[in-house]
């Protein structure tokens, strides 16, 4: 862990978590992990493992059957209803199948995220240009998702997750669907993001990024960590 | 309100198509039958309150009965404790009054050539139930050959009225449970289309009232429409041809009609139901399919 994190608090801290659906299936299995602010974390492990679960937990989008998560200080299990839109200002999400709104144009999809949050036309006109200029697609604010690339589409997702300045980002297999030219530059993206101090955690099977970026590597397999050391390599 | 709300619920009204149709059809004819149940409470409580505010009872007397008998008869019924008045018709009384109400039916005065009209009095009860009483003192007169009393009409009349407000009553529970369903599928369909938009929405920290609030607008809006085009249908009607209805039901009797003022108040009452309707379908429909 980075000498720099272990000063910081923990922005994330999931306490003996378990989940199991209703048909039985146990998808996390008593996790115990803990985030610093700051840091760059990668969730490895195959295809049904359990990473995208576990990022989950974290907007409250699973609710845990066991255990107790809790995010910037905040008790997850103790938080209503109506208290979830604004851990989700803290929270970016960002997807491998993008979740971008196709009836909508680049700029329109970010400025999606401000709405919500009720500021002004004149804010969003700001903002929305300076996002799109930081993740490079300042020159297509008017082109509508199926007019991007995928590396594209992506940056885009980005830019959308990072219009509430959130203190954590979560990318869920962000570079899935990506060649590896476009993969490296989400990446460098998000590097970018985590120097300027938003905590990252990275879910991915991609050995390649995560053995190149030394950072920590969480393993997770059958719903269980069996590995969390930083630099470690993923094969 | 925030723009973007108000931007999507007109965008939603715009691709609800046909749908916005039919809720408007079904809506507009809910409120019809509203209004007219409104009409029909409104109006057989005025004949109710007509009859209930007229408790009296006529004793017709043989033509052999001399005025200082009648007179004798009404000086003892005007000492009795529940009778409020007591007037007396002569034969010549009966007959110019007759003449007077049917001048314009020439035929009908020519051939009126000797007087028919009996004698009467004219006895008017404290209240309705004391109408038996009076009833009696005519029945135990021998100067008395007929007697009419309004006893047990006004009991037939709200029996009436009962059935008809339960039928009427029952089409408006009906159209009213059927508008609500159909905006319940119409908003939950719209909702469908917008799945992804709110899924998205809801991840970016949309609260469920701002991802909610266009379809509570969008319903508000079927129902204003609503509203709007049956009271055009109705107001027009009841304007011009209440009182002929009235006068061919129950012509006669001097009850009154609809002013601008009871109209206001039912299109405001059918405003209020109509939103009310709105808001409830809208929210059991998002509470549904948006904040489980």
């Amino acid at each position: 862990m980075p000498k720099k994190a272990e000063s910081k608090k923990n922005i994330i801290e999931f306490k003996n978590v378990s989940k199991t659906y209703e048909d039985g299936t146990k998808v996390l299995d008593d996790i115990n992990l803990e985030i610093k602010e700051g840091e760059f974390v990668f969730i490895v492990g195959a295809s049904g493992a359990g990473k995208t679960t576990l990022m989950k937990h974290i907007v409250r989008e699973e609710v845990p059957s066991e255990g107790e998560i809790i995010v910037d200080g905040q008790e997850l299990n103790k938080l209503k209803n109506w208290e979830f839109p604004e851990l989700r200002k803290k929270v970016g999400f960002i997807y491998q199948d993008f979740k971008l709104l196709d009836s909508k144009t680049a700029f329109e999809n970010v400025a999606l995220s401000l709405y919500v949050a009720g500021k002004s036309e004149e804010e969003i006109n700001t903002i929305v240009p300076n996002l799109l200029h930081l993740v490079g697609l300042a020159d297509k604010k008017d082109r509508f998702p199926k007019a991007l690339s995928g590396g594209e589409k992506q940056r885009l997702a980005i830019a959308r997750a990072l219009a509430h300045e959130p203190k954590i980002l979560l990318a869920d297999e962000a570079t899935g669907n990506l060649d590896n030219a476009s993969s490296w530059v989400v990446v460098d993206l998000i590097k970018k993001i985590n120097d300027w101090g938003t905590t990252i955690l990275f879910g991915t099977h991609n050995s390649d990024i995560v053995n190149t970026m030394k950072k920590r590597v969480v393993r997770i397999e059958k719903g269980q960590i069996i590995r969390d050391e930083k630099g470690a390599k993923y094969e | 309100m925030n723009n973007q709300i108000l931007k999507r619920a007109l965008q939603n009204l715009k691709r609800s198509g046909w749908r916005a149709y039919a809720v408007i059809f079904m809506m507009s004819v809910t409120f019809v039958i509203l209004g007219i149940l409104l009409t029909i409470m409104y109006t057989s409580q005025n004949l109710v309150n007509y009859f209930v505010q007229k408790p009296e009872v006529i004793g017709f007397f043989n033509d052999d009965v001399s005025e200082e008998q009648i007179l004798n008869l009404k000086k003892e019924i005007e000492t009795k404790d529940f009778v409020a008045e007591v007037t007396y018709r002569s034969k010549e009384e009966a007959m110019k009054s007759f003449l007077e109400a049917n001048k314009e039916d020439e035929n009908l005065v020519n051939s009126v050539t000797s007087n028919p009209f009996p004698a009467h009095l004219n006895v008017k009860a404290k209240s309705l139930d004391q109408l038996p009483m009076i009833s009696e003192i005519f029945n135990n007169s021998d100067l008395i050959y007929r007697v009419e009393s309004l006893e047990g009409v006004v009991d037939t009349l709200k029996m009436i009225v009962f059935g008809i407000q339960a039928v009427a009553l029952t089409l408006l529970i009906i159209f009213t449970i059927s508008t609500f369903i159909i905006i319940f599928l119409t908003v939950g369909i719209t909702i469908y289309a917008h799945k992804n938009e709110i899924i998205i929405m809801k991840l970016v920290g949309a609260t469920n009232w701002y991802v909610s609030a266009p379809y509570f607008i969008q319903s508000s809006i079927y129902a204003i429409i609503s509203v709007m085009i049956s009271s055009a249908i109705l107001i027009p009607i009841l304007y011009t041809q209440y009182g002929y209805l009235l006068s061919t039901l129950v012509g006669g009797l001097s009850i009154s009609g609809i002013s601008a003022q009871i109209l206001a108040i039912g299109v405001a009452i059918e405003l209020l139901f109509a939103l009310l309707l709105a808001f409830f379908s809208s929210y059991f429909a998002t509470r549904r399919y948006i904040n489980q």
